[in-house]
């Protein structure tokens, strides 16, 4: 199970909402559940229609004992779904067998008759517990809702008679005039006294209505159970907080990886500039007055002549040590000054960084009303007064599409279309900030002071015309559209 | 009105998903959802209903009986017949076109009719909806059709709603229980900013923590560890200072 796959809207909800999500979900997939149910009794339904034809009340009474077999498979059905899963037929096929074997006895004769079937039928099927733990699971699920549970299943009870005498009477309503014998007689038979005197054919039409009517209603009451059962699990396990919490891991981990990346990405840039400038500051640093090897000749002062020989030793030693020391100093100064040019690198990089945090957290040091979730400026509008105004939505030419249309006759259309696409080129062009929430007469006052860039003068002219259209049904003048449509004054400058 | 509506922050999802509200988007571009209610609650309040009217009978009946003495027997029964025609045919119109936009049944569960755009229903829309009663009473009485209809639509309309073009909301916000955890020491700004919907996460994890354990406590701000920077118990005290951080400012 992973709660972000799942299919329904998980948030808490009061008891009875919780039973309409369950009728949702029943809904959604509701010939599946029914075949699925009708296939959890077919092979026992079959075999009891062969061995009891003469007993149909019998039938009834023993398929109403095995429903909770059904019920199971439904519940399987609707629980794989919500998490985005869809049963294959074998998988339900295999499942079949264990819903008839597993925990039989309790659940078939035990707490057959337990009105919260329908919530504690989850705690059992889909947690697997057992014994005292599923003893006080159920304690636990069963604190919000246990009173509708109570209500439903009984209501469900109660509805599957009731849709059967529905359905009774839909048949009584089909049947053609004067063929309704075996009802009347049944009925006198009834009235005597005898059940027993049904006909056949009534008792079977009787049996086969209530069948109906409890697999239609059973699959309803199993839904809204395990609705109430989904529902108990998200008030005690926060389920829609901890989704809530994976959306904004989420949110701020691809921010943080953009974050790195980019920061990753400037200092190759940086660096990657710097490679070729490096050699040849170094060249430079290296060709500076001090690094020219400078030779003077000195006349040695007469030693004694003791120490030649040591002082010879010493010398070629002390060459030989200088040399090295030499190369040492070079290596050194070039590091030195590879170094520095790092320094710098980084340097740059850092106010680069620092420089970019600052704009993407502004709203942070501005005020602290950044945190309202008001739509960040950095957002276009899509969606302005319910017309989207993305440039993708809109055709490449507007003036010459919106003439086209006014002449086919789509004329609001043609009419929506200039306004719609000034607004859209207004956004994209002149940089103008419009809101989502705006209406028509602040477009029109942030397009004023935008200044001339964003054509207010047009844009007036063009929103009188469509309030005109909008709120009136008043349209503009045939030579007035054209005179829009020629003027259009945002980039494509064409003849109408 | 406003209890009837939860005006909605969270952003819209890429997939729909299954829910039971009907989203209404308003003139100012603020998107409200209403409450659509199912069946059960509203057979319940269809039975008070049904009860109330029989015992209005039986009073009526009662009292005619007695001043059938004085004005006549069938002028008594055809006062009945009207009473009886009133209750069956009018009585769920008046009181759904009138001004709590429900009948009394329907009030005590809690339910209110409305138009799928939130607006109160017109008297026209009440005279379809109710007489149209007759067709989802059908097969006999059962309301098998209305029943049927119900279950099968999305908003939970009976044939009469989709006539009428109705709908049956829930009035009533339910009392939520809420444990809050105590308040913590300390109060701290998130360290980036957050959306309306995370804010909103955010305090629902304060308001109803006392109802989880305390591993799942835990549990559930381990999915938050980016935004408290630890695990555990350490990452549940700092959401919790945050939370109380934006709740301070929220209100003052």
């Amino acid at each position: 199970m992973r709660l972000e796959d799942v299919t329904a809207e998980i948030r808490p909800r009061s008891d009875w909402e919780a039973v309409d999500l369950g009728f949702a979900m029943a809904r959604r997939s509701f010939w599946r559940c029914l075949s699925v149910w009708w296939l959890a009794l077919l092979l026992p339904a079959l075999v009891g229609i062969v061995l009891l034809r003469d007993h149909a009340f019998v039938f009834a009474t023993l398929f109403w004992w095995w429903r909770p077999v059904a019920s199971r498979m439904v519940l399987f059905e609707l629980s794989r779904r919500l998490f985005g899963e869809a049963p294959s037929w074998r998988q339900v096929w295999k499942e079949i067998p264990r819903a008839w074997s597993r925990r039989f006895f309790y659940r078939l004769v035990w707490s057959r008759f337990s009105p919260w079937a329908p919530v504690t039928m989850p705690v059992e099927d889909l947690e697997g517990l057992r014994g005292q733990a599923y003893q006080q699971r159920t304690k636990l699920v069963m604190r919000r809702g246990e009173g509708a549970a109570f209500r439903l299943s009984l209501g469900g009870s109660l509805a599957s008679v009731w849709l059967m005498l529905g359905l009774l009477g839909m048949v009584n309503m089909f049947l053609p005039e004067g063929q309704d014998g075996i009802f009347l007689e049944s009925w006198q038979a009834v009235r005597a006294g005898e059940v027993g005197g049904i006909g056949q054919a009534a008792s079977w039409i009787l049996v086969g209505c209530y069948l109906m009517a409890l697999s239609l209603t059973d699959l309803f009451v199993t839904g809204g159970g395990f609705g109430i059962y989904v529902n108990s699990r998200t008030w005690i396990e926060g389920w829609d907080v901890e989704l809530a919490f994976k959306r904004m891991a989420n949110r701020i981990g691809m921010l943080s990886k953009l974050l790195i990346a980019s920061c990753f990405l400037l200092l190759q840039l940086s660096s990657g500039a710097a490679e070729r400038p490096a050699e040849e500051v170094i060249r430079e640093v290296k060709s500076h007055p001090d690094f020219v090897v400078q030779k003077m000749q000195v006349p040695v002062p007469d030693t004694s002549s003791s120490s030649s020989s040591s002082s010879g030793g010493s010398s070629s030693g002390s060459s030989s040590s200088r040399s090295s020391g030499g190369s040492m100093e070079w290596l050194q100064q070039v590091m030195q000054g590879f170094g520095n040019v790092l320094l710098v690198v980084c340097i740059v990089a850092a106010l680069a960084f620092v420089a970019w945090l600052l704009w993407n957290f502004r709203h942070l040091l501005k005020d602290r009303s950044g945190l309202d979730g008001g739509p960040s400026e950095g957002t276009k509008a899509r969606v302005v007064m319910g017309m989207e105004v993305t440039p993708e939505s809109l055709p490449e030419d507007i003036p010459d599409t919106a003439w086209r249309w006014w002449c086919e006759g789509r004329r609001h259309e043609a009419v929506a279309l200039l306004y719609r696409g000034a607004i859209s080129r207004s956004i994209e062009l002149a940089r103008v900030e419009i809101m989502e929430s705006d209406t028509e007469g602040d477009c029109l006052r942030r397009i004023r002071e935008a200044g001339s860039r964003a054509h207010p003068a047009y844009f007036k002219g063009l929103t009188g015309f469509w309030l005109g259209l909008a709120y009136a049904k008043d349209f503009p003048a045939s030579d007035e559209v054209q005179g829009l449509c020629q003027q259009w004054p945002y980039g494509e400058r064409r003849q109408a | 009105m406003s209890s009837l509506r939860t005006i909605r922050f969270s952003m819209e999802s890429p997939i729909a998903k299954l829910d039971t509200l009907q989203a209404v988007e308003l003139a100012e571009g603020v998107e409200i959802r209403l409450r659509i209610a199912g069946p059960v609650l509203r057979a319940n309040a269809y039975a008070i209903d049904l009860l109330i009217r029989i015992g209005i009978v039986i009073v009526a009946v009662i009292c005619l009986s007695v001043a059938g003495l004085a004005i006549g027997e069938q002028v008594a029964d055809g006062l009945m017949l009207l009473i009886w025609f009133f209750l069956s045919w009018w009585y769920p119109v008046l009181f759904e076109a009138g001004k709590r936009g429900a009948t009394p049944g329907k009030r005590s569960m809690g339910l209110r009719v409305v138009q799928p755009s939130g607006a109160p229903i017109t008297l026209g829309q009440s005279i379809i909806r109710n007489f149209l009663r007759f067709i989802d009473g059908m097969p006999a009485i059962t309301y098998g059709f209305g029943l049927a209809s119900c279950l099968a639509t999305k908003r939970f309309q009976r044939l009469g709603d989709l006539a009428a073009g109705t709908v049956v909301v829930y009035d009533r916000l339910p009392q939520e229980p809420s444990i809050a955890a105590p308040p913590p020491m300390s109060s701290s700004r998130p360290p980036v900013a957050l959306t309306a919907d995370e804010v909103r996460a955010l305090g629902m994890f304060r308001d109803r923590a006392g109802l989880w354990s305390e591993a799942r406590r835990g549990e559930i701000a381990d999915h938050a560890t980016v935004l408290s920077g630890a695990r555990g118990n350490a990452g549940v005290s700092r959401l919790m200072s945050m939370a109380h951080w934006l709740q301070e400012k929220r209100d003052p």
